[in-house]
């Protein structure tokens, strides 16, 4: 009887071992991630960034002998798996990419930590655009995260389609003006869709900012205040955007749903649609000009700017300041369990120098962060370039609410604009839909009612 | 005597206990564990990001609340019931069923064939699935290659047809395991039962309804246990098929519970709509058993 109780006792302990034996293997690098100070850095980002952190791994153990640059790309879902990994030391990465929407909650939830002390006694900080800068200050007034990209919003129009519809020097400045040309275009009869919109949830983020908030910011109202901290429901604001949708989609201007259904339209856009003139205006990023100088194109598409004009987007009805844009941005971050914050402010400074920074604008196309790049020649007169066009539109720009409850609150933006655009909602339902969700989100209390 | 089988049964109880033991932990980790943190957060305000990230409170009943006030739990909830209905309940039982009934007795070649083509679909992991059916039912997919050649109109299936699509692939995917327990539960009615019916005269309806009905009784809802709590769960065919789209028409409540916990960071609400579902599996299993009772008396 013994030797079973022995032999049950063992069979414990190996299955025990083995679990515990696991662990330890599994986390090969477990020890290099919580010791402060040693040779193995960690850094996350976005996959679509994988060329350019190549090139900044090898760069920065060329220039710092014994150290090794762990690069870990995430896949989709970036921000839920970065917010994931920051959670513990041990999986905390030590350089994180952050989408600046996101920073403030981050710092909310104690993620990441203060770069202030880094950037005070950085000289090249100067250097970062003071616009830019807004985006990566938490509420209490610090700096959280080194900004390297932004980007604009504005109308896309193909001159050629444009011509043989006999619209000539179109310069839209009001609404009105984008819905005449759509109108045209369409009455022309051929299979050109007249005027582009990410409008489903498919599209994410993109419908929620590139669309609506585009569209809402030219209303002249504001979705969140920041002097009191509290959501705000405009309902003329949000009836006239949600009207602007609906009437894309009410008279056949857009794309068909199971079109602008596609998570990857964007890239479909960019690198076929455009290029294949299929469709006569799109309201998207000045990026798309980064496609077409890579050549992602079937054909290359060195012609581009001859045939795609990038122009300011009117406000509802041209009035002041006449044009509007919203801007994104991308910043490197320290999280609070990184092991080795040292070498992963030199890292990051290494990262937004203006050599690195001169060759991430010319390999994605988003715009630079840096005075130093935006003035040079370099940077002005790429070939296939609109950065003197989207550095205009700088001026008219807005930045998304930083505020804790603003990724659920897009992701209830998308949801409702997607039910205008398939016709469940009218533009009064859907204001009255939007109301209703930011109350269930945030609760009446952190909201105001214009 | 007596003294002695006691301490023999005592002794016997500890064994078990002993040889229990690695498994017991594992479940308790891995199983127990995760589901009373689910009930635990399920009553907390918990997000993935911004200040409740890190100050998790309780907050009562509230996440409960909203969820019973959410329009879109309603849709999830009744999306989750048609789905359940037309491809677990009806779809894999009624075709696996079918397919079962229709291999008796028949060329074992032939039900090698059949069997190995059913089973295709159920050892081909989820994800291949909705990845095959998404390149078949594609605007530009097999499908429509197919009916343009007949000469008609290409449809967006996914698109115009959400439900559908994903209750065909479910159906494709699951019915294999209906139509095993079927064979197995067919395979083991004596013949004679038949013969007997067969010299009273009896009609194949009259056979199907009066001996093969009641005989596989407890297999039929067996199988529906299985089926329907397999169904509630299944996320990864709809979530790669349509996104939980177009306008959140194909969202069952495993494709919002994952919106709201990791697309909208709200892992408190996210986790209520977990046991909401966990509840929901209970409620139709008792529900089942229940009837396999009341029809046994």
């Amino acid at each position: 009887m013994k030797k079973r109780y022995l032999l049950g006792f063992l069979v414990l302990l190996m299955i025990l071992g083995a679990c515990g034996s696991n662990e330890t293997t599994d986390n090969p690098n477990e020890d290099t991630t919580t010791n402060e100070g040693s040779n193995v850095l960690q850094v996350s980002y976005p996959s679509w960034w994988e060329d350019w952190f190549v090139d900044l791994k090898e760069d920065f153990e060329a220039q710092n002998e014994g150290i090794e640059v762990e690069l870990i790309p995430l896949f989709d879902d970036t921000t839920t798996k970065q917010a994931m990994m920051m959670q513990s030391p041990e999986t905390a990465p030590d350089v994180a990419v952050e989408d600046t929407f996101v920073l403030n909650s981050d710092v909310n939830a104690d993620y990441l930590s203060s770069m202030q002390e880094m950037v005070d006694s950085w000289e090249e900080w100067e250097q970062i655009s003071d616009t830019v800068k807004e985006g990566v200050t938490a509420e209490d007034g610090e700096i959280y995260g080194v900004p390297f990209s932004t980007d604009v919003q504005g109308l896309w129009f193909n001159k050629e389609i444009f011509s043989e519809a006999g619209i000539e020097d179109f310069a839209p400045e009001s609404w009105a003006d984008i819905l005449d040309a759509a109108r045209t275009i369409r009455d022309e009869g051929s299979d050109v869709i007249p005027l582009f919109i990410y409008a489903t949830k498919a599209t994410g983020e993109a419908t929620s900012m590139r669309t609506f908030q585009t569209l809402y910011s030219g209303t002249g109202s504001e979705l969140y205040n920041v002097d009191e901290s509290k959501w705000v429901i405009d309902t003329p604001a949000l009836e006239d955007t949600f009207s602007f949708i609906q009437t894309i989609y009410e008279e056949n201007l857009g794309p068909s749903l199971s079109v602008a259904s596609n998570s990857q339209v964007g890239t479909q856009l960019a690198e076929q649609m455009m290029p294949d003139n299929e469709v006569a205006m799109v309201i998207d990023g000045n990026w798309v000009t980064g496609t077409w100088r890579r050549g992602d194109t079937a054909e290359p598409y060195d012609n581009a700017m001859d045939i795609w004009g990038f122009l300011p987007l009117p406000t509802q009805e041209g009035q002041d300041p006449g044009f509007t844009s919203m801007s994104g941005g991308w910043a490197f971050s320290i999280p609070t369990h990184a092991g080795n914050k040292e070498l992963a402010e030199e890292f990051i400074q290494m990262a937004v120098d203006q050599e690195h920074q001169l060759d991430y604008v010319l390999q994605t196309g988003d715009m630079t962060v840096r005075s130093d790049v935006a003035e040079s020649e370099n940077y002005l007169n790429q070939e296939v370039s609109n950065y003197k066009e989207a550095d205009e539109i700088l001026e008219y720009t807005n930045f998304r609410p930083t505020a804790d409850a603003y990724a659920t609150i897009s992701t209830h933006i998308q949801e409702v604009v997607e039910n205008v655009a398939s016709g469940s909602y009218t533009p009064e339902e859907a204001a009255q839909q939007y109301e209703e969700g930011l109350i269930r989100i945030v609760g009446e209390d952190n909201i105001i009612k214009n | 005597m007596a003294t002695s089988e006691t301490s023999n049964r005592k002794r016997m109880f500890k064994q078990t206990i002993l040889f229990l033991l690695p498994s017991l932990i594992l479940l308790i980790v891995f199983f127990i564990g995760p589901v009373i943190l689910t009930f635990f957060f399920s009553f907390t305000d918990f997000s993935l990001t911004g200040t409740t990230a890190r100050e998790v409170s309780f907050v009562g009943f509230n996440n409960f609340k909203n969820l019973f006030a959410d329009p879109r739990f309603f849709s999830a909830f009744s999306s989750t019931m048609i789905f359940l209905l037309a491809s677990g309940i009806i779809g894999q039982q009624l075709l696996g069923f079918v397919v079962a009934y229709l291999m008796q007795k028949k060329n074992p070649l032939f039900r090698k064939i059949v069997g190995a083509t059913i089973m295709a679909g159920w050892v081909t992991p989820e994800l291949i699935v909705a990845i095959s059916f998404v390149t078949f039912l594609h605007d530009g997919g097999t499908l429509n290659e197919f009916i343009t050649q007949l000469g008609f109109e290409p449809i967006s299936w996914l698109f115009e047809y959400p439900m559908t699509s994903i209750v065909i692939a479910n159906i494709w995917q699951g019915s294999a395991l209906s139509m095993l327990m079927f064979q197995s539960a067919l395979d083991a009615i004596p013949d004679s039962l038949y013969e007997a019916a067969e010299i009273d005269g009896a009609s194949s309806w009259k056979q199907l309804t009066n001996i093969t009905f009641p005989m596989i009784k407890s297999t039929i809802f067996t199988n529906l246990v299985i089926i329907t709590l397999s169904t509630l769960g299944v996320f990864t065919l709809i979530y790669t098929m349509t996104g939980g789209g177009p306008s959140g028409q194909t969202a069952t409540l495993p494709v919002f519970m994952y919106e709201q916990a990791f697309v909208n960071y709200q892992l408190g609400y996210g986790t209520a709509i977990a046991l909401v579902i966990l509840a929901f599996g209970i409620l139709l299993s008792i529900l089942y058993i229940r009837l396999l009772r009341v029809e046994d008396k």
